[in-house]
Order: C-alpha cells, then sequence, then structure tokens
C-alpha cells in the first residue's frame, strides 16, 4: 500500500513536467519513426558526377546504368577544372570519369578502364558506392559480349545469397528498432538517478527516512514507477513500428517486454550508483551522460562486436546495451525463443544485478 | 555601463563553476575523453565476421570452398555445424552472421563440368553489416571461381579462355589516399565532441537557478534580458573553446593528423560553432523548467541532431530531403564540413568564407532567440 502511494506520486512528478514528458514521447515515437524514414546505411541516391571524355554511345549507355535505386547523376562534368572544385567542396563524393577510347576498346574486344575518384574524407560511403560501380561495370561487360559467355555450362561455383529476416535488406524498421532501444537505456537510467539526486538534494529524501518506509522501498518506488513507464512507452512506440513501418514481431512480445523491464532494472541499478556518489542533479546528469556514451558504443550497434579489437570486445560485457540489443533484435526480428537467447539473459541479469547490488549496498550505507 | 553588470554575471558564473569542480573538469577534459574514446573507439573496417558452415559434401572442393572464406580474413570459422538445425539455432541466438550451406553433390556436379550450388545465409537484421557481408562473399566467390577457371584454361589450347571485353575499374581516392577511417573520423569528432557537452553544461546552469529560485534575483535587478544572456554566453562559450584547442592538440599529436590547411580559419569556425550550440542550450533552458527536462532535451539534440543528421558518417547530401532540412537546424553540418575540408584537404577562407557567415548567422539567430524567449517575468 505505501509502495502503492509512492510509485503514484513519482509518476504524477513526472507528468507534471510538460517538457519531460515531451521529450521521451520524442526519444519514444518521433525519433524512432523518423529515423526509420531515413535511409542510412546502404546505398540509395548517391550523388555522383561523371566526366565523359569519350562521348560515345557505349560510354552513354554505361552512365544510364548509374541510376536509381542506387546514384542519383548530379552532375556531368565538362572540364578538369570542374571535377577539382567538385570534390574539394564536398558537392560530390564520388567522380565517375570515362577515358577517351572506351567504345573503341569495348568494339575491339579489349579491357576497357573506368576511372573512380572519390572523396576520402568519406571513407565509408565512398568505397561502397566503388564496389557498386565496379558491380554495375561487370555487369555492363557481360552485357556486351556478343556471344554470351557459357557460364551455365562452366564447372565454377553459383552461389545464391540469401538474406534472412530481412530478405530486401530494408533499413527502415531495424534502424527505428535501435533508436527505440536506445531510448530505453538513456530513460531508465537518466530519470531514476535524476529523481533520487533531486530528493537528496532538496532534503525531502529525509522526510522519507523518518517515514515509516524501509529504505528498499525508497528504492523500488523509484525503479517501479520507471519500469512502467518505459515498458508502457516501449510497448506504445513499437505499435507505432508496426503500424509504420511492418515492423515485423516474429517473436513473444510479452518475452520482450521481460527483457526490457530487466533492462529497465539493470540501468536502474547503474542510475541508483550515480545518485549515491553524486551530491548535486547536474554532476548527476552530467555522470550519467559520460556513462551512458560508453554503454552505447559498446553495444555493436554502432560497430559490430566482433569488429571491435580485443580489449574492446572484453569491455562490451559490461555494457547492458549488448546484452539488450542481441534480446530485442532476436525475438523482435527473428522469432527467438528463450532457449537461443538464455545466454544475453543471464549476461543481462548479472551485469544488472552487479549494479543494482552496488548501487543499493551505497544507498544503505547512505541512509541506513 | 552594461559591461560592468555582463562582467558582474560571468564573473558570479566563474565563483559557480569554481566551486563546483567537477563541472569544470567536465567542460574542459570530457570532450577530448570523447574524443579519445571514439576516435580508438570506433571502426568501420568490418573483420572476422562470424561465421557457420554445414558441409553437407565433405570433399576436397567443398573444402577448399570453405578455405576461401577464413582465408580472406573478412571471416572467421565459429561453427562447424552438422545438422541444419543447428545453423538455424547458432543465426537466431547471434553466435553467427554469416552461414554456408554446401549440399551434397557439390564435388560431383563440379567434376563433371557442372555448376555446383552453394547456399549463403546473411543476417539481414543489421543491414548495414549484412551489406558488407554480401560484398565480401560476392568478391571471395568470384576470385574463386576465377581461380578454378584458370587452372582448367591451362589445360586448354591457348586462346580459349578468351571471354569478351571487360571494364576494369581503377579507384583513386582524394584527400585521404589510405582510407584509414580515422582520418575521417577526427575530424567529425572535432566536431562532435564540443556538440556532446555544451549546451548541456549552459542548460544545466540556467535551470539550476530557476530550481533554486535564484533566478528571481535576476529578474528583480535592473540587468536587461540581453546582458544575462551575454553573461551566461561568455564564460560557457570560453570554457568550450578552451576545450576546442585540446581538440586540436589531441588531432595533431595523438592522432597524427596535421591541420593541412588555414588554423585561422578553422579557429574561427569553431569559435562561431562553439557560441551558436552554447546559445542553443541557453535557448533550451529558457523553455524548460527543471535540470532533467534540460539536459534530456539537450541529450535528444545532440543524439538526434548530432550523430544522425550532422554529416558525420555520411554526407549530408546523401540524405533524404526531410533529413537534409532537419540537418540544418542546428550549425553541426556546416562546422563539420569546414573542419573536414580545413584539415584534411586543406583548404582555406576562399572556400570556406560562406561557411563561416552562415555560422555567424546561427550565433545571431540563436543568440536573439535565447534573449527574446528569457522572460523576466513568469506568465
Amino acid at each position: 500500500m505505501r509502495l502503492l502511494a509512492l510509485v503514484g506520486k513519482e509518476i504524477r512528478t513526472f507528468f507534471r513536467d510538460l517538457a519531460l514528458v515531451f521529450v521521451v514521447f520524442f526519444l519514444f515515437i518521433v525519433h524512432p519513426s523518423q529515423s526509420a524514414s531515413q535511409v542510412m546505411g546502404t546505398l540509395k541516391n548517391y550523388p555522383v558526377a561523371v566526366y565523359d571524355l569519350d562521348r560515345s554511345q557505349s560510354s552513354a549507355a554505361f552512365v544510364q546504368q548509374l541510376r536509381a535505386p542506387y546514384f542519383e547523376i548530379r552532375r556531368r562534368i565538362q572540364r578538369e577544372a570542374e571535377l577539382v572544385a567538385l570534390l574539394e567542396r564536398g558537392d560530390a563524393s564520388v567522380v565517375v570519369v570515362i577515358p577517351e577510347g572506351f567504345a573503341r576498346r569495348i568494339h575491339q574486344d579489349r579491357p576497357a578502364t573506368v576511372q573512380v575518384i572519390s572523396d576520402g574524407t568519406y571513407s565509408v560511403t565512398s568505397q561502397r558506392a566503388g564496389a557498386y560501380v565496379t558491380a554495375i561495370a561487370h555487369e555492363f561487360a557481360d552485357a556486351q559480349r556478343r556471344t554470351p559467355a557459357h557460364q551455365g555450362a562452366l564447372p565454377i561455383v553459383d552461389a545464391r545469397i540469401r538474406m534472412r529476416y530481412n530478405p530486401l535488406l530494408q533499413t527502415d524498421w531495424p534502424a527505428g528498432l535501435s533508436m527505440l532501444l536506445e531510448a530505453v537505456t538513456i530513460v531508465s537510467m537518466l530519470l531514476p538517478a535524476a529523481f533520487m539526486v533531486r530528493e537528496k538534494e532538496q532534503g525531502t529524501i529525509e522526510q522519507l527516512l523518518v517515514s515509516p518506509l524501509r529504505p528498499w522501498e525508497i528504492t523500488a518506488s523509484k525503479l517501479v514507477p520507471m519500469m512502467l513507464l518505459t515498458v508502457g512507452a516501449t510497448l506504445i512506440s513499437l505499435q507505432v513500428l508496426v503500424w509504420a513501418f511492418d515492423l515485423p514481431v516474429r517473436g513473444s512480445l510479452a518475452l520482450f517486454l521481460g527483457a526490457t523491464a530487466l533492462m529497465v532494472f539493470s540501468m536502474g541499478g547503474i542510475g541508483l550508483v550515480v545518485a549515491t556518489t553524486t551530491r548535486t542533479l547536474p554532476s548527476a546528469l552530467l555522470l550519467s551522460f559520460m556513462l551512458v556514451i560508453p554503454i552505447l558504443f559498446l553495444s555493436g550497434n554502432f560497430t559490430p562486436v566482433e569488429a571491435m579489437p580485443p580489449w574492446q570486445n572484453y569491455l562490451t560485457l559490461l555494457s547492458p546495451q549488448r546484452y539488450y540489443l542481441g534480446l530485442g533484435y532476436g525475438i523482435l526480428l527473428k522469432g527467438a525463443s528463450f532457449t537461443s537467447l538464455w545466454k544475453d539473459f543471464l549476461g543481462l541479469l548479472f551485469v544488472g544485478g552487479a549494479f543494482f547490488g552496488m548501487g543499493v549496498h551505497r544507498f544503505q550505507r547512505q541512509f541506513g | 555601463m552594461a559591461l560592468r553588470r555582463i562582467r558582474a554575471v560571468v564573473r558570479k558564473e566563474w565563483k559557480v563553476l569554481r566551486r563546483d569542480r567537477f563541472y569544470l573538469l567536465i567542460a574542459i577534459i570530457m570532450p577530448m575523453v570523447t574524443m579519445i574514446l571514439m576516435g580508438y573507439g570506433i571502426t568501420y573496417d568490418v573483420k572476422n565476421l562470424r561465421l557457420g558452415v554445414l558441409d553437407l559434401d565433405r570433399s576436397t572442393e567443398s573444402l577448399q570452398f570453405v578455405d576461401a572464406f577464413s582465408a580472406s580474413g573478412y571471416f572467421r570459422l565459429a561453427v562447424q555445424a552438422l545438422r541444419p538445425d543447428d545453423l538455424d539455432q547458432a543465426m537466431v541466438a547471434g553466435r553467427i552472421g554469416v552461414a554456408v550451406v554446401i549440399p551434397p553433390g557439390f564435388s560431383r556436379a563440379l567434376h563433371r563440368g557442372r555448376p555446383a550450388e552453394a547456399q549463403i545465409l546473411l543476417d539481414g537484421s543489421l543491414p548495414t553489416r549484412a551489406e558488407i557481408a554480401r560484398g565480401y562473399v560476392g568478391a571471395i566467390v568470384a576470385q574463386f571461381n576465377r581461380g578454378r577457371l584458370d587452372a582448367l584454361s591451362l589445360r586448354l589450347p591457348a586462346g580459349a579462355s578468351e571471354v569478351g571485353p571487360s571494364i576494369d575499374v581503377i579507384s583513386r581516392v582524394w584527400f585521404n589516399p589510405t582510407l584509414e577511417s580515422k582520418n575521417f573520423l577526427v575530424p567529425g569528432l572535432l566536431m562532435l565532441s564540443l556538440l556532446f557537452w555544451a549546451p548541456a553544461l549552459v542548460s544545466l546552469s540556467v535551470t539550476r537557478e530557476k530550481e533554486s529560485g535564484a533566478i528571481l534575483n535576476v529578474q528583480t535587478v535592473p540587468l536587461a534580458r540581453w546582458e544575462y544572456v551575454a553573461g551566461k554566453l561568455i564564460p560557457y562559450t570560453g570554457i568550450t573553446f578552451a576545450a576546442y584547442w585540446l581538440l586540436v592538440l589531441a588531432t595533431v599529436t595523438l592522432f597524427r593528423i596535421p591541420v593541412k590547411g588555414s588554423l585561422v580559419v578553422l579557429s574561427l569556425g569553431a569559435l562561431l560553432y562553439v557560441t551558436a550550440i552554447t546559445a542553443v542550450g541557453l535557448l533550451i533552458s529558457m523553455l524548460v523548467r527543471t535540470q532533467v527536462a534540460a539536459l534530456l532535451t539537450s541529450t535528444v539534440l545532440v543524439f538526434a541532431v548530432g550523430l544522425f543528421y550532422s554529416g558525420w558518417m555520411e554526407p549530408v547530401s546523401t540524405l533524404e530531403p526531410s533529413g537534409r532540412l532537419l540537418s540544418r537546424a542546428l550549425p553541426t553540418a556546416y562546422f563539420g564540413e569546414l573542419s573536414r575540408g580545413v584539415i584534411l584537404k586543406g583548404l582555406g577562407v576562399q572556400a570556406y568564407g560562406r561557411t563561416l557567415l552562415l555560422l555567424a548567422l546561427y550565433v545571431s539567430v540563436y543568440v536573439s532567440l535565447a534573449i527574446l524567449a528569457f522572460r523576466k517575468r513568469r506568465r
């Protein structure tokens, strides 16, 4: 009963701060949808400039192939100086140059060349664009063969590539989902830490301490409302993603919500540690912000975990977000069950439990 | 007279900062820590992708084919499955991202001179990784096939391997010929690391006064709105600008990336950028009531606009129109472009004079908005 009253009080405090409600709304609803509608990480309508020195039918036909959905020709360059200026200003980051004699060489069955000049200051995207130009060039050359190569009869390996879980390699719902998982992490750590320190700073925690509440009830009163709030917001956000982007929910929704609750509890534990180590609200908020950045970057969302150097790879084991990401993608997109994900659950429980234990211990010592 | 009042606000702010050392430490050190962590921490060279193999043929050819994957350096054999179910389980649990399935009869088909089928399964739930992996798979298979054909054509009479025209694609990379991702990351991090902290700090300082009621003092004394804004703006811009110099130091010494272009243009750009984002922080703090809301709002701005619409990872020109519009909300994209251009391309005032003017425009807009939003009396 007492706990219920406290939970009610926390939720009322939250909803009284309209700016806060708005930010949480933004983080959970607006941001995932907005980033889902952006295409990231794959090549789409990539702006290229073309410098055609051959001006032949063949070269025009080749340029024709650099088209949607991958490329969009933004400029046709006439002079060398233009090319330099274009790359320097960054108006285009890839220029395709077709040298003179392109058509002649093709008609004589000799290897022709195409040059791709890219802006190395955006190394990732330019590399990707270069790879696509290469693929298009090979396809173009194959099509030019007057006698089609009898590939069907050659003793080679015919690799059939199949994308699991996401056959068209859509980026919209994975992007939206990753933003949602991030929102859970940020909110479930910042809010408990902030509300706890605020009571400490304003002295209202003393009132709670002299009340008949036991210390664990005070701790729970900070975490339970956050759990309700975050799980609720997650559910709404998922509905929006399903409705707007056809996010496939392949696994058990209850299992995912359970994972979310576990995540809130873990991050809340870290928040508790923060709240007990700092005295003022700004320091608490800044400290949580300091911790949230590495937690997010060590999750494998920005750089795949297996691509990290070993020392960093081990550090990811400490980031609750790493497990949560595995669980979220596994359950929702791949339809994984508890039996195949128990390792991630265990990891999250372990890391979360450790932080939580530390937080409670420090809290008891400070106020017990 | 106005100058004296501004100086008083600045001095008061400075005293507050000195009292809470943690705050000052964060303001100066954290941008550099962020840069170092992210500069060393983020790699885009995807290697050692975990590979699962189900070889139902168990022949010399199938072994060679699997070897081609592990020998490439891009894949690391993680699961050797015996049944299709094992492979499925491993992929669902995220233990592998790529799987190769070689059906029985693989080598028999090859011996008979017919194409043999192999199945490659990729985990599409992380599209970026899947696409990179698809590129690697394509290249490895093509190379494997070329090797086989070359070996066969040796046994054919000369000239029989002629298969028609081909196109060689020659790639040349400007400004960063070795394609080191460090060179591409660090100038962007210069923009991002400053953005992470300045708005948060200044918005906390104002909302703290709001929560404690100290703002009432400001509202009752004869201090114009713009004087208060200037008094807040100056110390935080100053501190963040000091942090900028540490970042430049780290760029040159730690990451060994020389500033090829004009340091004056870079620093002028940085000063304008820092002022603009500090003003954004001030504007946020004028609009919200509590510190929690202030910090969350600036966090959202940093993570949403800064990370995804700043042209940090991918050029702004590749964004959708709505994203391009959003990227203009903050001066991040302009400053990112400037820092990239000055540091890596060696450009100067001719190329970025217009950008500097635009940055100045952001400063004036956000400072005016902050002044307008600051109410001396609550309505």
